[in-house]
């Protein structure tokens, strides 16, 4: 018994948004591909503790409530407001703008690791503190639980279709597209609202340190990027196609070799599901840098094309984001064919690795 | 175009709870209606004016798992982990063909590795960054459950947690099935796992939810949850394979419904849960009147008994089905929860009885007439057909439905 390689309809991503270290939305992004940006490098917010001495790529700092133009957002945390306004502008972006219907054929996947660190933290510390009640208020305790962000997504636009906070390492962003795709596919939604969060904090940053998981060269990065997948016909303009995305684990199995030959078995399968040829894909949206795992990704993609197309990390350019960087790979493909600099390009894959043996790929198509 | 989609049976079942370890074990205590509630160990209580929990005191993951070591993985990741392998037990399969074919390990899950991260910051509060013991930060990311499992049984299919909160498990299950039957995947270990922690104790406590002794779902004497801990996992496969090999087969995922309130972080909502339901008696082609038995969400709260009930009454009309609450039983095991519903719905399913509702006295006049809680103990019954409820904070709702074969 084998499971198929039954080519998969492709569904439309018709919006894009993102939060990043370029600051709020898809041209601060733009710019910091195409070199006009800086990256914004120091802490965004006034914690008590100090990072570690590591690179960072931190959100700059934004007020919530005048983006949103809302009330209600005095209890939301960082890590959910980044989600808001990424998911915000992806929809906007997509014709859906306002929320007063309910919108029952949309919904939600967000990748995610631990939530957010920081809320996690600040309520640590105030049950803590003795002689005093432990209790978290209400209105904070959906801040620890992993789903508040793809829930509070789903509130503030009206969208009512199945909701999911995926976790799957690095290749989280991934599984967030596979799993978008698939559910618009098998019939379960018309619309996804798709991509990943994180959310830096000293805490988060001085793990990432002690461990000694941030690459030689590279930074620690944070935000969120989020694509809405629609059923065709999409009443919009397609920016890009979603063919097949394919995840695999080799944890279990002796590391780096199989991760190398299990990425190139998910890419061939990937290939084959998307009905394109090896020869076909023009350009990879890399989830590494050079240095660390990053050999494993690169060495994977050639052995399963037989050569190394153009590529681009967005790691580079927005660092670390660990779960979102999957959707920021898509988001930064977006921008890339935007931008009329690389009209050449019709069929793009995007590579996933993690040092916990997950790893991933999608197509996309122009 | 025709429907080509595989029929997904269920042929293994593993449980680590507080009412036992193993399948046999969970459902035989489940059937008398026993409790599994004793003061929480797991985290110091002193402060709290609620103490009970649903612990599984005796877990040993040493005595269950073959391959992982445990002291590698939080708790909750071990919960998975040894769920899963009891259920690849307890399905008879080679684990050497689970491991050569596409398998896919998919667990919910609601706080991830949640005392992983308590401990951390427990640490970091006394010392600062020196004081922590950082290698336990990478045992943190909730993806780690899935990978439990699949390092433990040596899996290559994809390795996904599905952290929607308490729908969690059926989120999974619903993912797990559409993977089987879609064949993008030959097997799937489908569940949740959470682990005691004192983050969600106090949230609860916040929210004025939490009960001082038993939960008592339905009843008018209600006074809220238990929270509770544990593992679950079922073993997803092809009918048609799992009929070649002789297995035995619990159930038949005949399908699911998922979908959000998109109203309220922690209040539920009845319209949008009789969405839900009326979405997963499509996807599974079933009406009303072909269910049996509803194995309700549940939790002990008069909140959820008043959103449930009503949005069962507003798809069934007069007339519903028995409806209970196994967590009247082993407590809210948050992402697990449904994923335990699941499992004891798969023995109603294949052993022929209605799982009770424990400590209950008299139902909440409040709730309507003409509702079967399923007082005590279990009840034979001749059951077909299963209606499986998760709901979640941030309206998350999952429904699956389970068939007799």
């Amino acid at each position: 018994m084998t499971a198929t390689g039954q080519v998969v309809e492709p569904v439309a991503i018709t919006g894009c948004g993102v939060v990043s270290t370029a600051g709020i939305g898809m041209d601060g992004l733009r710019a910091l591909m195409d070199g006009t940006r800086e990256p914004h490098t120091g802490p965004a917010v006034a914690d008590d503790v100090a990072y570690p001495p590591i690179r960072l790529r931190t959100v700059p700092q934004f007020s919530l409530a005048e983006r949103l133009a809302r009330k209600g957002v005095r209890r939301l945390d960082r890590m959910t407001g980044f989600g808001l306004l990424a998911s915000k502008e992806a929809l906007e972006s997509a014709g859906l703008t306002g929320s007063a219907e309910p919108r029952a054929g949309i919904g939600v996947v967000a990748g995610t690791s631990t939530g957010s660190i920081r809320s996690f933290a600040q309520l640590s510390a105030e049950l803590q503190v003795p002689d005093q009640r432990p209790v978290i208020s209400p209105s904070l305790f959906p801040n620890i639980v992993l789903n508040c962000c793809a829930s509070q997504i789903a509130i503030w636009n009206n969208l009512h279709g199945p909701n999911a906070t995926l976790a799957a390492g690095n290749v989280g962003g991934v599984s967030a597209l596979r799993y978008g795709g698939n559910m618009i596919r098998r019939g379960h939604a018309d619309g996804m609202v798709i991509g990943g969060i994180e959310e830096l904090c000293p805490q988060l940053a001085w793990g990432w340190h002690r461990l000694g998981l941030v690459p030689a060269g590279g930074a620690l990065g944070e935000g969120a990027a989020f694509l809405l997948a629609q059923r065709y016909p999409a009443q919009r303009p397609v920016l890009a196609e979603l063919l097949a995305a394919e995840v695999g684990y080799y944890g279990s199995q002796q590391p780096r070799a199989s991760l190398v030959r299990g990425l190139a078995r998910q890419i061939e399968r990937a290939l084959t599901r998307s009905a394109v040829s090896a020869d076909d894909v023009d350009v990879v949206s890399l989830g590494s840098g050079p240095s660390g795992i990053g050999w494993a990704e690169r060495k994977a993609v050639v052995l399963a094309l037989g050569r190394m197309p153009a590529t681009f990390a967005m790691t580079d350019l927005v660092g670390e984001c660990f779960s979102a960087a999957g959707a920021f790979q898509a988001a930064g493909l977006i921008a890339r064919w935007s931008d009329g600099q690389h009209s050449g390009e019709r069929v793009a894959l995007l590579t996933s690795v993690g040092r916990d043996g997950n790893v991933g790929c999608a197509v996309l198509r122009r | 175009m025709p429907d080509t989609r595989r029929r997904v049976a269920v042929t293994g079942i593993g449980v680590v709870s507080s009412l036992g370890i193993g399948i046999a074990d969970f459902a035989r205590a489940v059937r008398a209606g026993r409790t599994g509630f004793t003061p929480i160990s797991s985290f110091d209580t002193s402060r709290f004016s609620r103490i009970m929990g649903g612990e599984v005191t005796d877990f040993d993951a040493k005595s269950i798992v073959e391959t992982i070591t445990p002291d590698d993985w939080g708790r909750s990741s071990q919960f998975a982990a040894a769920a899963a392998r009891l259920a690849v037990r307890d399905a008879g399969i080679d684990p050497g063909e689970l491991a050569e074919a596409t398998t896919s390990a998919v667990m919910g899950t609601t706080s991830g590795e949640s005392a992983v991260l308590q401990r951390l910051a427990e640490q970091w509060s006394s010392g600062g960054p020196d004081g922590v013991e950082w290698t336990l930060a990478a045992t943190a990311p909730a993806g780690r459950i899935s990978d439990a499992v699949a390092s433990e049984l040596r899996l290559t299919g994809e390795s996904c947690t599905i952290a929607s909160a308490c729908a969690a498990s059926n989120y999974a299950l619903g993912v797990g099935y559409d993977l089987v039957s879609c064949a993008d995947a030959d097997f799937v270990l489908a569940g949740g796992a959470d682990a005691m922690n004192r983050h969600n104790h106090a949230g609860f406590l916040g929210l004025g939810a939490l009960a001082p002794d038993v939960v008592r779902p339905f009843d008018a004497d209600r006074a809220g949850i238990i929270t509770a801990e544990g593992g679950v996992a079922l073993l997803l496969e092809p009918l048609d394979h799992a009929q070649a090999r002789g297995a035995h087969c619990y159930a038949e995922v005949l399908g699911y419904g998922a979908n959000c309130d998109a109203a309220h972080m922690v209040h539920p909502d009845a319209d949008s849960i009789a969405e839900c339901i009326r979405l997963a008696h499509s996807a599974a082609g079933v009406s009303p009147a072909d269910i049996d038995y509803i194995c309700a969400h549940g939790t002990g709260t008069a909140a959820n008994d008043v959103a449930e009930v009503g949005a069962i009454r507003a798809v069934f009309g007069a007339t519903l089905p028995p409806i209970s609450s196994i967590k009247s039983m082993i407590g809210h095991t948050m992402g697990a929860a449904s994923g335990f519903g699941a499992a004891i719905s798969c023995m109603a399913l294949y052993e022929g009885f209605l799982p009770p509702t424990a400590n209950l006295t008299t139902v909440d006049p409040e709730l309507g007439p003409g509702l079967d809680c399923v007082p005590g103990v279990a009840r034979p019954a001749d059951v077909r057909v299963v209606q499986n409820h998760g709901f979640a904070f941030g309206g998350n709702n999952a429904i699956t439905i389970l068939g007799r074969l």
